[in-house]
């Protein structure tokens, strides 16, 4: 059975990869720099994308420990992305996750 | 922007990522030299616009690697919180140090990425077999067997992921050539996993630094969109041209490249040149 995660995560990075540069060089062509500007963060928000569907995949799979590594990578994100305050309850919560998901597969 | 310029800069990605394909770099050892001794960025700007490259240049080598199971994610995703942390650090620090400090320490990752290159025989470590635990992973050897490999080391390995993503973030460079000899001879990785994962790993460490420099307002969107399709073609290209060629003299001559380019941004620390 093929690994759903390394599939799902490619595919997600290769199509971040070809919307992100096709996006970029039409900003570029057009001189529009709101069009660049989408098409850089297409590109640069491609691995955060390729998370987001790497933990859907890990849930998919019943891997939830390792689903709450990914929650966690996640949360650090988040520090650079909302408040402080916001981004601690964040990683608390995905931390708590992460210890109950390896509690649970220490006990089967 | 001048269309010389953005050009100029598309040829510039091109070629990391080429290099980068063929040599297994990130492709920031390329980009910084010219962005701060050619186009005579501040080494904060330089490292922003090089990171967003590496992001870009790894999306097109490193999708093909995921996919085929050669990058191990679940690996990469543990490693990753650490280094992750690191380029949050090292971005602050080098948005508020002074460009000559971070000129320094660019010049030693560059010298000792050409020194990790041009060393003939290379010393690398064996794994230790899995036991089937969380820290247990699968592999397939050169000769396409399903293996099994434990993490060793894990309480000195980490805080080592947290230095390299606070390098790579003040530097600019992917941190590949301190993260793959960390993998496999501190924690014991096969050398194979240990590169393909990598090259996943720098993607995200990578995008966070780049983040935060955004953020910092220190990046500049028209130079880092002109690398960004550069490094996406040539890292499309350098996979394609490494299955044809045999780099490891080549690999060699880069190192002692990258001395001399080592040498030469010192300098302009200095402010010689």
């Amino acid at each position: 059975m093929s690994d759903k995660v390394n599939v799902w995560t490619g595919w997600t990075m290769r199509i971040c990869a070809v919307v992100g540069a096709t996006v970029i060089l039409a900003g570029l062509l057009l001189d529009s720099d709101d069009i660049i500007l989408l098409g850089l963060i297409s590109v640069i928000a491609a691995p955060l994308l390729g998370l987001a569907v790497t933990l859907l995949a890990l849930a998919v799979q019943k891997e939830f420990v390792w689903a709450g590594v990914t929650l966690v990578l996640i949360g650090l994100f988040s520090l650079e992305l909302v408040d402080w305050m916001y981004s601690a309850i964040i990683i608390a919560v995905s931390c708590v996750i992460l210890v109950i998901a390896y509690i649970s597969y220490r006990r089967k | 922007m001048d269309p010389i310029i953005i050009v100029g800069l598309i040829l510039l990605g091109i070629l990391a990522g080429v290099l980068g394909g063929i040599f297994g770099l990130g492709g920031g050892v390329v980009f910084i030299p010219f962005l701060v001794l050619v186009f005579d960025f501040d080494a904060d700007v330089a490292a922003a616009i090089s990171l967003v490259g590496i992001v870009a240049g790894s999306l097109g080598s490193t999708s093909v690697q995921v996919s085929s199971g050669k990058a191990n994610v679940r690996l990469g995703l543990l490693l990753e919180i650490g280094s992750v942390i690191g380029a949050l650090i090292g971005a602050v620090i080098a948005t508020m140090m002074d460009n000559t400090y971070v000129l320094i320490v660019l010049a030693a990752v560059l010298a000792f990425t050409g020194y990790s290159m041009s060393r003939k025989n290379r010393r690398t470590a064996d794994s230790v077999e899995g036991d089937g635990g969380l820290l247990s992973f699968h592999y397939n050897d050169d000769e396409g067997k399903d293996r099994t490999f434990r993490l060793q080391n894990m309480g000195i390995a980490y805080p080592a992921c947290v230095g390299a993503g606070i390098i790579s973030s003040m530097t600019g460079i992917g941190g590949g050539a301190i993260k793959v000899p960390i993998m496999n001879l501190v924690m014991k990785v096969p050398m194979k996993v240990a590169t393909s994962t990598s090259s996943y790993m720098v993607g995200i460490t990578a995008m966070t630094a780049a983040i935060a420099y955004a953020i910092a307002g220190v990046l500049p969107i028209d130079y880092a969109a002109g690398i960004s399709i550069g490094a996406i073609i040539g890292s499309v290209l350098g996979a394609q041209i490494t299955k044809k060629l045999d780099a490891k003299h080549l690999k060699r001559y880069f190192g002692y490249l990258l001395f001399f380019v080592a040498f030469v941004i010192i300098l302009r620390a200095g402010g010689i040149v």
